[in-house]
Parts: structure tokens; C-alpha cells; sequence
């Protein structure tokens, strides 16, 4: 049974992971914005994936203005998927000893 | 938003995806009879009826209500992106929460894959690019003095191209998803794709050593509405990929 991962166990991290996971790289503004977070909870939480190795930054120019940009690893998607499928398992556990 | 609330030795902690949360009223902690009240009007106001502000204090975060007023979600979001940011352990969840985390995940996931749309005018740049790519591509096959002048010219205003419909792209979603980089679902659109751009270059470069140059470029252009179904089609297996 594939385990938790407790740097994607965060909730907010993971819908962070789950919405890079979609895309090759997200501007930090958007994310901030979909997220629904301040500025500074957001960087806290990509430097958590950044330490991990789940997560790159990089800057941009983009119009003239710089830009920051999360892209998930290859290695971060692969956590992801474990957990999301660890989710899976705990929910259906708990379907099985529902019935 | 769901919440559930656990009674423990020092009152009562709500509890989200397994984070503790202690709960002060008015700056001191109040008796446990108290908290309930505050979050069952929290409850029946359907997300919030008191305005709470958080801090941590011993890497512990303290929700303190200063006020009856209207909270909004985007508040308590904030708030609890702070306490989930505080330590690196967390609690399990048990199998309700993760229910809730998989379906948030999901949702987030399907949405921003939902509202990625194509700029106005994407298409018609990267066909124009194409175009231009395929066609210089027979000249030089047709007239093999030229044939690296007419290979590099078209390159570069294939890459020049691209680059300017990804850049619309990106300032239009603030993000990028390359054709590789999308679900496995739109391989087959790129491969496709791909192998039309392949048989647009043979016949180009065929009628063009036939010394057919204008049947050759309206080949060529043919690379235009190719892109622009090839583009539709793709976002339309990507959305579905992901809903």
C-alpha cells in the first residue's frame, strides 16, 4: 500500500502540486491567485517543495517585468501520484469497512 | 468548507485535514462551552459569522475572534494556509479528510486545466511559422545552392514564430504547457500532427522540383488551418484529459 508523502500532505500543498501537475510551469502571481494564499504562505510552501526536490523556480522576463515560475519535477510528479494514490486506498479502506 | 472539531485536554481544537488549531475569544481562552458557540455561529452562517485573526505563537497558530462581522472564504483560506505552513509534521488523516483532500485536489486540478485558453490569433502565428518553414524547406530541396539559406530562413521564422504565440500564450494564462508536457491522451494529436506536417513537406517539396511554385506554396499554407485544428483538437483532448 503505497504511503503519505508529508511533504505533499499539506493540503494547500497539495492542491499546489496538483495544479503544476497540469501544466509544465505556472507564473507565481496566477498561483498565488488561484490558491487564494498570500504571497509570502505561497513562497513558504514552493520552498518546501524547492527543498524537497519536488518543485524548481525560476525567474523570467515577461513584458518587461520579472516573473517567477513553479514547475513541478519529475520526481515531485511521481510523489504525487503516490499520494494521491495513498488517498485512494484510505478512502476505499473505508468504503470496504463501511459495507 | 468542512470542519470538524475534537475535544482534547485543553478544550476544544478545530481541526481541518488533521491541523490543530487552538481557539481564543476576545484574547484569553474561554471555557470550552463558549468555543462551541463561536463555531457553531461560525456554522450556521455558513463559513463565517466572526471575524478571526491568526498568529502563531510557539509554532502554534491562535485563531482569536475580535468581532461579529462577515468572514469571507478567502479569509479563513488564508488563515489556514498559515497554519498548515507552521511545521513539517502533520497529523495522518483519517479516511473522511482524505476524501476531502483527494476531491480538493482534483477540483483545483480540473479548473485551472478548464480556464487554459488559446490567445487570439495563436494559431494563425504558428501556422504562419509552419507555413513559412515548409515552404523554404522545398525551395532549398528544389534548388540545392540555397538549399541551407532557404533551411536556416525558415527556421528561424518557425522558431521566431513560436515564440512569439508561446509568449501570448503565457502572458494570456500565466502558465505553459508545452505539447509534451500535457497528458498522455494528446500524443496521439501531436503524432498526427506531426506526420501531416511531414506529408506537407513532401508534396510541397514535390510540386516545387516539378517546378510547380505556386501549387507548392498554396501546399505550404495549407499548414495554417492544419495548425488551427491541430491546436483546437489538442486543447479539447487536454481538457478532457484532465476533467
Amino acid at each position: 500500500m503505497p504511503e503519505l508523502d508529508p511533504v505533499i500532505h499539506a493540503p494547500l500543498r497539495l492542491r499546489l502540486c496538483s495544479v503544476l501537475s497540469a501544466v509544465d510551469a505556472v507564473e507565481f502571481s496566477n498561483l498565488r491567485d488561484r490558491l487564494n494564499v498570500a504571497d509570502s504562505v505561497l513562497s513558504k510552501h514552493v520552498s518546501t517543495l524547492v527543498d524537497a526536490g519536488y518543485a524548481t523556480s525560476r525567474k523570467e522576463s515577461l513584458d518587461g517585468r520579472r516573473t517567477t515560475w513553479i514547475a513541478l519535477t519529475r520526481q515531485g510528479r511521481a510523489a504525487l501520484r503516490k499520494h494521491l494514490a495513498a488517498l485512494q486506498a484510505l478512502i476505499d479502506d473505508a468504503q470496504v469497512s463501511a459495507t | 468548507m468542512q470542519w470538524a472539531r475534537h475535544r482534547c485536554d485543553s478544550g476544544f481544537e478545530v481541526v481541518r485535514l488533521g491541523v490543530p488549531v487552538e481557539l481564543r475569544v476576545g484574547g484569553a481562552r474561554r471555557p470550552a462551552r463558549c468555543q462551541i458557540e463561536t463555531w457553531a455561529a461560525i456554522d450556521a452562517a455558513g463559513g463565517g459569522a466572526c471575524e478571526l485573526d491568526g498568529q502563531s505563537r510557539a509554532g502554534r497558530l491562535t485563531i482569536e475572534t475580535t468581532s461579529r462581522c462577515y468572514l469571507p472564504e478567502r479569509k479563513v483560506d488564508v488563515i489556514l494556509s498559515v497554519v498548515e505552513s507552521i511545521g513539517p509534521q502533520q497529523p495522518l488523516p483519517r479516511s473522511a479528510d482524505a476524501r476531502e483532500a483527494f476531491h480538493e485536489a482534483a477540483e483545483a486540478k480540473r479548473q485551472f486545466a478548464r480556464e487554459l485558453r488559446l490567445p487570439r490569433g495563436y494559431s494563425v502565428i504558428a501556422g504562419a511559422g509552419n507555413a513559412v518553414f515548409i515552404f523554404a524547406v522545398a525551395l532549398g530541396n528544389s534548388e540545392w545552392r540555397f538549399a541551407s539559406l532557404a533551411f536556416v530562413t525558415g527556421l528561424v521564422v518557425q522558431v521566431f514564430a513560436t515564440g512569439i504565440a508561446s509568449r501570448r500564450f503565457k502572458r494570456l494564462n500565466g502558465a505553459w504547457v508545452s505539447g509534451f508536457g500535457g497528458p498522455r491522451a494528446t500524443w496521439s494529436v501531436i503524432g498526427l500532427f506531426a506526420a501531416s506536417l511531414i506529408a506537407l513537406i513532401v508534396a510541397s517539396t514535390w510540386l516545387m522540383v516539378d517546378s510547380q511554385g505556386v501549387l507548392s506554396a498554396l501546399v505550404a499554407l495549407c499548414a495554417l488551418p492544419l495548425t488551427t485544428l491541430g491546436d483546437r483538437w489538442w486543447m479539447a483532448r487536454y481538457r478532457a484529459a484532465h476533467a
